[in-house]
């Protein structure tokens, strides 16, 4: 292939791209650096030319506020308890559903199902299952005898609900990428493991695990990056309360920013919660490059 | 291992994913339940009782409330979904086919985009869309979601587009056509799966999609997800109209993955979504 056309290649790449990108980046980098700008001004929503500069202030105010620093808690509450357990027995259901069995497609319709309807929807349901007077889970618990809680009402159960409608809603996507991880795996792996007296757990430890590790890490990584920016199911199931209670950072932002109107203040956690995520990412990343196995 | 031993834990594990399923099937029963009522015999004392009798008026009176807003979803998603699968498609094929300075650093920029948490680029985005005359108009919508949609549906279809030989666009070029022609000559009839994912996709998010709708449109503007929240919120609402309503909200999400979601999980198991 000679220069000439090579560098023509490459403009007629350039020109098809170029509108999709100039889009792409007018709404979505000029956005991200527009936060970074109202970031530090003390921001008038409704008059801008009232705002006035004001540096670093929102970032001091928001790193010595105690209900930033509760929010992230909150938030982290939120990632150790779903992504985890999100991962793993989506990683479990999976192995299952692909071993053969009958009524194996409708099952994996139904785990599937959840994650296409919308939040909104089916946390007006789970509002149901989660009433204290008549709601399922109180019947349930009633029936082996233990103490009836409040679920999404009680500041000690709100998280553990929102945390167990999410997994519902979510798992079977993570089910459906790890199953698409297992059929790449070629089954004369498995195979020889088995010739050389390998049990079903040392097959799954020294085969399936490390063959697998590049779909886990993009499990693990979609899903902490989904539990960093969840929003619907605490505004619907319970509104960050009671008292608190499940106002992740995310949803603190959202109040700061669309109900208090604190423009600038939540522009600065904007910019710290992109950081965090950022870093997770970035971390998780290299810490796969040490440990995955590469096809 | 002894075969006892295997064949207890066999059925643990069944019995285990039987239940599992139960739990899915629950919701499925109270809604169905719920919304064949009528307005007198719900209480909540009765509510995991089948009715006695069908009736439809729950149905009906939801959507009373919720028809204009399903127009409004309508007129948000299906465009969406169609603009941004194309533009996917051109993109993907452009990062994945074609090596030309800088594909990887524009890569990685349409990358980041999957990064941002939406709600703290709301505010500037709703300055954007004011400025430009789109704030509270489906116009807008379809066009943050095909903006935010685009990092995904261009990494489906570069993985997709990466499994197609390059000798093809070899063959192609020897044939003498070039880049315009090679995208539709070779790859669009093979992108069919890839532009069945990618729609599938992108339709269920944007129809699900509440925090763009809630804060950049207001009524009569609102699709279906905030008009559902709005009747949710409020206390005059029955609740077999609530049920009926979210059983309504989601239909046609639902509808698309029964029809296609054979194809959807296919696409998705020959590997359209990876690292």
């Amino acid at each position: 292939m000679n220069r000439r056309r090579k560098r023509q290649e490459a403009i007629s790449a350039y020109l098809y791209l170029s509108p999709a990108m100039l889009i792409f980046l007018v709404f979505t980098i000029a956005p991200a650096l527009f936060v970074l700008y109202i970031s530090t001004f003390n921001w008038n929503f409704l008059n801008q030319s009232m705002s006035t500069f004001i540096g670093l202030q929102n970032y001091t105010h928001l790193l010595t506020s105690a209900n930033f620093w509760h929010s992230l808690l909150i938030t982290l509450y939120f990632v150790v308890g779903s992504v985890p357990i999100g991962v793993f027995g989506a990683l479990l259901l999976a192995i299952l559903l692909m071993k053969p069995f009958r009524g194996r497609g409708l099952l994996r319709l139904l785990f599937f199902i959840p994650y296409v309807t919308p939040i909104v929807a089916t946390s007006i349901v789970w509002l149901w299952l989660f009433n204290p007077q008549f709601g399922l889970f109180n019947a349930l618990l009633q029936l082996v005898h233990l103490p009836q809680i409040g679920w999404v009402q009680s500041e000690r159960f709100a998280m553990p609900s929102v945390i167990l409608y999410t997994l519902w809603h979510g798992i079977g996507f993570n089910v459906i990428i790890f199953m698409s991880g297992l059929t790449t795996i070629p089954s004369e792996l498995g195979e020889a493991a088995r010739m050389d007296g390998a049990n079903a757990w040392q097959e799954f430890w020294h085969v399936t695990w490390p063959m697998l590790s590049p779909t886990t890490l993009f499990v693990v990584i979609i899903n902490t990056v989904g539990a960093l920016q969840a929003f619907t199911q605490f505004f619907t199931l319970t509104g960050g309360g009671p008292i608190d209670a499940t106002t992740t950072t995310s949803f603190f932002l959202y109040q700061q920013a669309f109900v208090f109107y604190h423009t600038g203040y939540a522009a600065a956690m904007a910019v710290v919660l992109f950081a965090i995520i950022a870093v997770l990412t970035f971390v998780q990343l290299r810490l796969s490059r040490m440990r995955t196995f590469y096809q | 291992m002894s075969i006892v031993w295997k064949r207890t834990l066999r059925i643990l594990l069944y019995v285990l994913l039987i239940a599992l399923a139960l739990l899915y099937l629950v919701p499925v029963y109270v809604v169905l339940v719920t919304s064949l009522k009528t307005n007198s015999a719900v209480s909540l004392s009765q509510m995991w009782e089948l009715p006695h009798g069908l009736s439809f008026s729950s149905i009906l009176s939801a959507w009373a409330q919720l028809g204009p807003n399903f127009g409004n979803s309508f007129e948000l998603a299906i465009p969406a979904t169609l603009i941004s699968a194309v533009i996917g498609a051109l993109n993907g094929y452009a990062l994945s086919k074609w090596k030309f300075r800088g594909s990887s650093v524009i890569f990685f920029l349409i990358l980041f985009g999957m990064f941002i948490p939406y709600q703290s680029v709301l505010i500037p985005l709703l300055k954007v869309l004011d400025a430009i005359g789109l704030y509270n108009t489906i116009g807008g919508l379809i066009l943050v979601h095909v903006v935010y949609g685009l990092p995904i549906v261009t990494l489906i279809f570069r993985n997709y587009f990466a499994a197609i030989p390059y000798d093809l666009v070899e063959a192609g070029r020897i044939d003498g056509t070039g880049y315009w022609g090679v995208f539709t000559y070779i790859f669009l009839p093979l992108s069919i799966p890839g532009f069945v994912v990618a729609g599938i996709w992108q339709f269920t998010q944007i129809w699900n999609n509440f925090l763009f709708a809630v804060s950049l449109t207001n009524p009569p503007n609102q699709p279906v997800t905030v008009a559902l929240v709005n009747i949710a919120g409020s206390q005059t609402v029955q609740w077999n109209v609530q049920m009926a309503s979210a059983l309504l909200v989601s239909i046609p999400t639902l509808i698309v993955y029964i029809l296609l979601g054979k194809y959807f999980v296919r696409g998705l198991l020959a590997g359209s979504v990876k690292g």
